[in-house]
């Protein structure tokens, strides 16, 4: 009878690790009708150091230092941008997401999302960009931090 | 009887060789004749065993118990004969081996699938750029793009701020002449 048990438990840990294998954008990688950029962590690490020293006030070199990946996904087929809205839609429910902030201006939406990996970290920010004829997903995953996003913000 | 016979049948009882029907012979000879003096000793003997033949009684109930003693032996010699003791321990011990080895066998082989499948749904792209100074070029682009977006909140945030601390400095001054 514990046998059983046992197997119970390694098939639901196995199907919950599936489960959370998947994020946003990676259900995005190979559709039709959607662009795809990703840059990972080994190309970030191959950047030019003198460009990265000189990018002037962005500092590059400190935001990605602390990124895994970048991944940025465009799309306007209108079927592609309805799925993707339905998505973002589960993300506003799901508890690991908080919204960070929002912007809208004239017919262009802005929201920012963050998911938490502990409490002084952030794993994942998300930025979708809601345009009358064009959906842009931008995801960002590592070990990132408040001032990650404070160096965000005051680059110019 | 004669001694020459006497000595032989004797003779022949001490060592263990005499039928039945001899001892008979020798007990009535030491029962009826008068026996010879060196021979007494003998008469004694013979007596005495002729005593305890007639007075030994086997009881009625011992034949009903050795008969149940048997059955009990054969009954147990049947079950051993049919599953040995040892065999049916060696193997419960071979089934309880046999179910802890088919488990773990079980668990390998889901988690076996498991990394498999895995390793097939892992679809994270290569990378787009090859070029490392492209790659650097398109992420400065995204960062600059993320930040735009970022800082017209913030500005929007600031308006904000800036209405409202006008809308205080009008309700104050309006408050000051009132």
């Amino acid at each position: 009878m514990n046998l059983k048990y046992l197997i119970i438990t390694i098939i639901m840990a196995l199907s919950s690790f599936f489960a959370q294998a998947g994020t946003f954008a990676d259900k995005y990688m190979d559709q039709k009708g959607v662009t795809v950029v990703y840059i990972s962590k080994a190309m970030m690490k191959m950047f030019p150091a003198k460009k990265v020293a000189l990018a002037g006030d962005m500092n590059v070199g400190s935001i990605v230092s602390n990124l895994e990946s970048i991944i940025v996904l465009t799309t306007n087929n209108s079927e592609m941008r309805k799925e993707m809205k339905k998505d973002i839609l589960e993300i506003r429910k799901d508890k690991n997401y908080e919204t960070l902030m929002k912007v809208r201006d004239d017919d262009t939406k802005v929201d920012f999302y963050t998911r938490m990996k502990s409490p002084d970290v952030i794993g994942e920010i998300l930025m979708v960009v809601d345009e009358p004829d064009e959906c842009v997903v931008i995801q960002f995953t590592g070990n990132m931090t408040a001032e990650d996003i404070e160096a965000l913000m005051n680059s110019k | 009887m004669n001694t020459d016979e006497l000595n032989r049948l004797l003779e022949k009882f001490y060592d263990g060789e005499t039928t039945r029907e001899e001892e008979l012979k020798l007990e009535r000879f030491f029962s009826s004749e008068p026996i010879p003096a060196h021979l007494q000793v003998d008469r004694e003997l013979f007596l005495s065993m002729k005593k305890h033949d007639s007075q030994i009684e086997v009881p009625q109930e011992l034949s009903g118990m050795l008969s149940d003693l048997i059955d009990r032996c054969e009954a147990e010699d049947a079950q051993t004969l049919s599953a040995p003791k040892g065999f049916s321990i060696r193997f419960k011990a071979f089934t309880q081996q046999f179910r802890f080895y088919s488990a773990a066998a079980s668990i390998l082989i889901l988690l076996g699938l498991s990394l498999t499948l895995f390793k097939m749904n892992d679809t994270r792209p290569r990378d787009t750029f090859s070029d490392p100074m492209e790659a650097y070029l398109e992420t400065q682009r995204i960062l600059s793009y993320v930040s735009k977006n970022m800082q017209a909140g913030e500005k929007a945030v600031a308006l904000y701020d800036t209405n409202l601390k006008k809308v205080h400095q009008v309700l104050e001054e309006k408050r000051i002449i009132e």
